[in-house]
């Protein structure tokens, strides 16, 4: 083959693999801290999406070894998506699904989406991927960016007895919020709800807690949150508490304020129900003696 | 005749006391409608306006509490905020000596926006998607806003606008780092200017118009998409205003966009929101953008917000979504619907 020759060939066969690599303006990958850990040391993983154009919808799975790897810890606090339909959570062993949104948009490199926390198991390598990743340009019209998907792999070394953690220190409160009072037909038949949400950006909202009125129990809630008390009568207290157990607790104040003795209508009319037949009782032993 | 001669005197007496709060609501009638100081909402070269501090606190001018309120001249007043009073030593050993010594705390971490609107419009600012602050430009179209007590991390800060019409600009959304204990500026905000058309339908050959509002004097780039794209240049007025008549004959029979961007003093700002229209056989005035509700505005209130995302999310992957919650009418809500929502959110 001639000097002519090759050279034509290379010069043909660099068109062609230029021409065959497809351009993407978007790429979402993973980022492990440490490519090479010991078999019980903790690291993480983070999530990131890159887009030359501007994407305001994300949703996906994220996959790995349940033999080689355990999930610690899922931080989704300083996240590039502002509401999640589907926080990072383990929906079956070795899946975690996610699914967000961030109004108007983002774009530009290292954008993080959320980090795992991983413990390492068994020796090997361990590979983490991603899966049905789907995007969507901020274009008003839903239409699907072209993302090139990177995922990464762990090699996992057998341990010694000095396991290496990775620390997270969190002692800041989630952010200050300020819940609503709706009412809509379409949802809840038309009865008052309280829709709420903040942000934690060191380790991440863990979840909610809602109570009515001044006395009682806080439970476990999440926005949309119907109302007990539909007569909105009672201050509504909504507590946050991040990942790291620092909370929050904002109030909503009473549209209608009702005379505090209407409050203890039932337990005083209980209570004098019980006084009377105590009299009675006595009254009624007396007699009979 | 006691009680007669009284009379005059009680009415008298009454006046005197009445009169006083009769011209104090006077008064504040005029203050009220006057813009500028005293408006309630603070504009450029004001730091504040009655209840309006602009995001500002104590901690914010560099004390450690207290409560900071406005003067008449729209200046802070900061006279019952307080100064944090760190002890050193206290009197054992040799090498206190700063015991009872007043130091300042550090202020606090905040965040300055500045940047150029429309004349006299409503600036609204987004931080991680919910309104934190709103103010109103000046009428050369400059803004600046100030919020405080920011944690830091990454945030996506989002402005826009309304202009005299009532349009809203798109979204102008930017990431920012906050640092705790440091001001961040943001600055050279360029809005997007507003755009709209009159007809949404136009026969061929005949004139579509389309206007919007920008900064005053400034060369507003005007795209009309077709096969062929054609870009026109006009120039703002004083008010920020543009318009153009564009002949359809060039364009074909179909579907068309519109977008519009703006250029002053070497800044040039995004593209608009995009607007539709058809060329076809008959011409259909169109409304105007702010009289019918955004997409995705599911509880209708004219705003797309946190609710009308809780009430989609609630029908995320459910069946049969109700068609309010529903927002590309495909039967089902998922991803491509709240795409559509944070497209046209408002906060």
């Amino acid at each position: 083959m001639s000097a002519y020759t090759k050279i034509t060939y290379i010069f043909f066969l660099l068109l062609v693999l230029f021409i065959a690599t497809p351009i993407f303006a978007a790429e979402i990958r993973l980022d492990a801290h440490k490519s090479e850990v010991s078999s019980g040391d903790q690291f993480s993983i983070d999530v990131i999406i890159h887009s030359d154009e501007p994407l305001n919808a994300v949703e996906g799975r994220l996959v790995f070894p349940t033999e080689q790897l355990v999930i610690k810890e899922i931080h989704e606090g300083n996240s590039v998506l502002n509401f999640w339909l589907e926080k990072p959570h383990v929906e079956i062993p070795g899946i975690v699904v996610f699914s967000g949104i961030t109004p108007g948009g983002f774009s530009g490199a290292n954008n993080k989406i959320f980090s795992v926390v991983f413990e390492a198991k068994n020796t090997g390598y361990a590979s983490v991927a991603l899966r049905d990743i789907k995007a969507m340009k901020n274009d008003g019209l839903g239409t699907v960016a072209t993302l090139l998907i990177r995922d990464t792999v762990v090699s996992v070394k057998p341990g010694d007895s000095n396991f290496r953690r990775e620390v997270f220190t969190d002692i800041e409160p989630p952010e200050d919020f300020t819940p609503t009072i709706e009412n809509n037909s379409s949802i809840f038949d038309g009865k008052y709800f309280i829709v709420f949400t903040t942000q934690d950006k060191i380790s991440g909202v863990d979840h909610y807690e809602v109570r009515e009125g001044k006395w009682g129990w806080f439970r476990v809630s999440s926005s949309p949150y119907l109302l007990k008390y539909q007569g909105l009568d009672r201050n509504i207290f909504v507590k946050v508490v991040d990942k790291s157990g620092n909370e929050r607790v904002v109030v909503l104040d009473a549209r209608q304020q009702t005379p505090w003795y209407r409050h203890y209508a039932v337990p005083g009319i209980l209570l004098i129900m019980l006084a009377v037949g105590l009299l009675l009782k006595k009254t009624w032993l007396k007699f009979t003696r | 005749m006691k009680s007669r001669s009284l009379l005059p005197s009680i009415i008298l007496c009454l006046s005197l006391i009445f009169l006083p709060f009769s011209a104090l609501a006077v008064t504040i009638e005029i203050s009220a409608i006057v813009p500028g100081c005293g408006d309630g909402i603070v504009g450029v070269g004001e730091q504040c306006d009655i209840s309006d501090l602009g995001g500002a606190s104590c901690s914010e001018r560099g004390f450690s509490g207290g409560s900071l309120s406005c003067t008449s001249a729209c200046t802070f007043n900061t006279s019952s905020c307080t100064s944090a009073t760190v002890s050193w030593g206290g009197g054992g050993g040799g090498g206190g000596g700063n015991s009872g010594v007043g130091i300042t705390s550090i202020p606090d971490t905040n965040v300055v926006f500045t940047g150029k609107a429309y004349p006299k419009s409503t600036v609204t600012l987004l931080k991680d998607a919910q309104v934190v602050a709103t103010t109103i430009a000046d009428a050369n179209a400059n803004f600046q806003v100030t919020i405080s007590g920011v944690s830091s991390g990454n945030y996506i800060f989002s402005v826009y606008s309304e202009d005299n019409k009532g349009i809203r600009s798109s979204l102008f959304t930017f990431p920012v780092g906050i640092t705790s204990g440091v001001t961040t500026k943001v600055g050279d905000i360029f809005i997007a200017p507003s755009i709209a058309v009159d007809k949404s339908e136009v026969r061929r050959g005949d004139n579509i118009v389309i206007f919007g509002q920008s900064t005053p004097s400034s060369e507003i780039t005007i795209s009309i998409n077709s096969e062929e794209e054609f870009f026109v240049k006009k120039m703002s007025d004083a008010n920020g205003a543009y318009l153009l008549s564009f002949d359809t004959s060039v364009l074909e029979i179909g579907q068309h966009n519109t977008k519009s961007k703006g250029a002053l003093n070497g800044e040039i700002s995004a593209f608009s929101k995009v607007v539709g229209f058809t060329v076809g056989t008959k011409n259909v005035i169109t409304q105007l953008p702010e009289k019918t509700a955004p997409a995705a505005d599911i509880n209708g209130d004219n705003k797309v917000n946190l609710v009308d995302f809780s009430i989609a999310a609630y029908w995320y992957k459910r069946p049969n979504p109700p068609a309010s919650s529903d927002v590309n009418k495909d039967g089902k809500v998922n991803l491509i619907d709240f795409s559509i929502m944070a497209f046209n959110w408002t906060g």
